[in-house]
């Protein structure tokens, strides 16, 4: 299938998801959603000659055809099924999605704590109550961010999570996004608007999983508002299927004093495009974007982050790292942009890489565009492999090389997952991590 | 327990071992001493398996087996210690769990049971207590900011937790102070066996008051040149090496 084809497809699509929605078509919503799909006709899909895209082929994703998610039938066996595949983090409460599809029935509803307010998108929709004008529905937006764009065009699934003002809410939020083993290859737009108010604290983590080997698209679009003085912790596990696509798009906007930190693992997919576009919009407001990738096989993990610095004196703290074997492909973007007014900014960024493997590559770059002149920006962007003298020491005791090897790679990797303030779920992760990096250095 | 016989090991083609004889009983002793450059970490790295030393001719018999063959690992397993002359840092893992690592891998190696954390922790502040060092050090990163005399100390702590056969300690009396000499050489003396055996690499006197050697060797340029009793170190204290120099090409004693 060429790019052309792929994008008819869609459009195809498009026409029978219209025919669905009955009564809803004549809402202001459904009238962005076609502005959004003729957007997507118009700019098509990225291709290596687009800066931002330049190490990321999608013919793979353009190549596939892909049906549209169905409504799964909600079962106790379904929900169990998924929570095979998920993290357990002891005190959290679970959002379930499969397939894209909220599945309010199969998640913790009935005991959300005070301050906390879920609602499945559709609902939200059908009294056309979704706030249009949020980053991700912005017509620049969606001109230079195609996938955005036709996740808009078909935004129906998701929810919607308000924090309301002064609420600390302590119990993270388990958004568990399972997608099932399909005969034939399908596409969700699932869609995550959180929006929290003022003086509130809470934390989000946001994990997807699917059968190994099951091909899908995950076409995820994420818009999340912190509010003044709010703090937000924002994590997300990315362990999708080997053989899945999946591409994401998140936005956050951050209010004076405002908090926002994200936090990436990056385990799954076979083709990964994973974007944060961050702006800091209020006075005092902090970003920090921490994040580990650790593909595998012949994975390729493309992480493109945006740090906009709107306004005087505001922070942005950024670390990722990367751990590549076998013959897989990691590319890390980091752009920070410090507009005219914004005076005092501080910024900083690392990417520290490990190759394991000769046949692995690795593509970084920062990408400053600094407007204001009194500033403090630094960037720095490291490729090594393991240490030998670290190695022998650990062999000289009596560890094998293969789990000298899974020791460093893991230490190399863990002050990602230091720096997440959950204990129960640093645990969960810390697990999880230790598995993937054993698969790695047992060939 | 180890025989050496006529090694010869080079390093990025250049030749640094030429010719080593050595013969380790249980219940011995034995200290090597030797002008800077002369091979002495060398020949410990060769023991220990450290894959940049290439063994050009000879052989190590290590209780009946041919040490040369084994992984570095499988040396530590089957009991072989070298306490390192510069302990390496490793940034982001923890000395209890390097330490604990460690001691599971050579208990898996022997189909014993692997210790849990709870008994894994009784043992290891038992052993440290042998080389006096604080329980703070088992959550900081493994020698990560440890001053010279405490990673020194570090490496004896590893050896006490991995009970050895025998081990090679490679200046371990660098760096340390008087009263950490005394702890250290304390540690060793208490570890020491009438089963097992201790290859001390040292420049100075001093550790051999505390450490009493059955035999001292002199390496020079890649050979034992000079071997002797305790007394030896004495002398070299007083004459330094230059009289041993002049020997060196005469054929070295056999101990
Ligand atoms: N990786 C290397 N590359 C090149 N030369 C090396 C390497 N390692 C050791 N050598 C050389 O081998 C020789 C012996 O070194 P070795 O470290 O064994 O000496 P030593 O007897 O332990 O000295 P010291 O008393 O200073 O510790 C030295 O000339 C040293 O420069
Ligand atoms: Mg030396």
């Amino acid at each position: 299938m060429t790019k052309e084809q792929s994008i008819h497809s869609y459009q195809e699509q498009f026409a029978a998801f219209e025919k669905t929605l009955n009564g809803e078509s004549g809402s202001s919503f459904h009238a962005l959603r076609r502005e959004a799909l003729l957007q997507f006709a118009e700019t098509g899909f990225p291709t290596l000659r687009n800066e931002d895209w330049r190490y990321t082929n999608l013919n793979p994703l353009t190549g596939t055809a892909f049906a549209m998610a169905i409504q799964p039938a909600e079962s106790a066996m379904l929900r169990s099924q998924a929570k095979a595949h998920a993290l357990r983090i002891p005190d959290a409460l679970t959002l379930l999605f499969v397939d894209g599809h909220f599945l309010p029935r199969l998640s913790d509803l009935g005991s959300l704590p005070e301050g906390l307010e879920v609602r499945d998108l559709p609902a939200v929709l059908r009294e056309d109550a979704l706030p249009v004008g949020s980053a991700a529905t912005d017509a620049t937006v969606m001109r230079n961010n195609p996938f955005t764009a036709l996740n808009t065009a078909f935004t129906r699934q998701g929810v919607t999570l308000s924090v309301r003002r002064n609420a600390l809410i302590e119990q993270p939020l388990h958004l568990l996004f399972f997608s099932t083993p399909a005969a034939t290859p399908f596409v969700a737009h699932p869609r995550v608007v959180i929006d929290v108010e003022a003086n509130a604290q809470c934390s989000f983590v946001e994990q997807y999983v699917g059968d190994p080997g099951a091909v899908y698209f995950n076409n995820v679009v994420t818009d999340v508002h912190v509010g003044e003085n709010a703090v937000v912790q924002h994590i997300k596990i990315q362990d999708e299927s080997t053989a899945a696509f999946h591409v994401a798009a998140n936005y956050a906007t951050v209010a004076r004093s405002g908090h926002y930190a994200n936090h990436y693992i990056g385990l799954g997919g076979a083709l990964l495009r994973n974007a944060i576009h961050a702006v800091l919009a209020g006075e005092g407001a902090h970003c920090t974007m921490n994040g580990v990738y650790i593909p595998g096989g012949v994975q390729h993990m493309d992480h493109f982050t945006v740090t906009d610095h709107a306004v005087p004196n505001c922070t942005s703290h950024e670390l990722y790292k990367g751990i590549l074997t076998d013959e897989t492909r990691g590319v890390f973007t980091g752009k920070i942009i410090v507009r005219q007014d914004a005076q005092k900014t501080d910024a900083r960024q690392a990417n520290n890489n490990l190759l394991l493997s000769e046949n692995a590559q690795i593509d970084t770059r920062p990408q400053l565009e600094i407007y204001a002149d009194d500033v403090k920006c630094t960037h720095g962007a490291t490729v090594g492999r393991i240490n030998d003298d670290q190695l022998f020491y650990l062999e000289s005791r009596g560890i094998d090389r293969a789990q000298a090897g899974n020791i460093l790679s893991y230490a190399f990797a863990s002050d990602i997952v230091t720096r997440i303030p959950l204990a129960s779920l640093r645990e969960a992760i810390d697990d999880r991590l230790y598995r993937r990096l054993e698969e790695s250095w047992k060939k | 327990m180890l025989e050496i016989r006529n090694l010869h090991a080079r390093v990025e083609g250049k030749d640094i071992l030429q010719g080593i004889n050595l013969t380790v009983r249980p219940g011995e002793i034995h200290a090597i001493m030797g002008p800077n450059g002369s091979g002495k970490s060398t020949l410990a790295g060769v023991l220990a398996g450290r894959e940049m030393y290439e063994v050009t001719e000879g052989e190590v018999l290590y209780r009946g087996k041919n040490l040369l063959e084994l992984e570095p690992a499988a040396r530590a397993c089957e009991g072989v210690f070298l306490a390192f002359q510069y302990p390496v840092e490793i940034p982001g893992v923890s000395n209890t769990y390097f330490l604990k690592a460690a001691l599971n891998a050579v208990r898996k190696y022997h189909g014993e049971e692997e210790y849990d954390s709870f008994d894994f922790l009784a043992l290891v502040k038992e052993k440290m207590k042998l080389v006096e060092m604080d329980p703070s050090f088992l959550n900081r990163p493994v020698n990560e900011g440890f001053s010279g005399g405490e990673k020194k100390r570090n490496e004896i702590l590893q050896m006490a937790v991995l009970n050895p056969m025998l081990s090679i300690l490679d200046e371990t009396d660098s760096g340390l102070d008087i009263d950490a000499l005394r702890i250290v050489a304390n540690g060793v003396n208490k570890l020491h066996t009438s089963d097992n055996a201790a290859v001390v690499v040292t420049h100075y006197q001093r550790l051999l008051d505390y450490i009493v050697p059955d035999f001292v060797h002199v390496l020079v340029n890649g050979r034992i040149v000079k071997s002797g009793d305790k007394d030896l170190a004495l002398h070299l204290e007083d004459h330094g090496y230059d009289w041993v120099k002049d020997i060196q090409e005469s054929v070295p004693e056999r101990v």
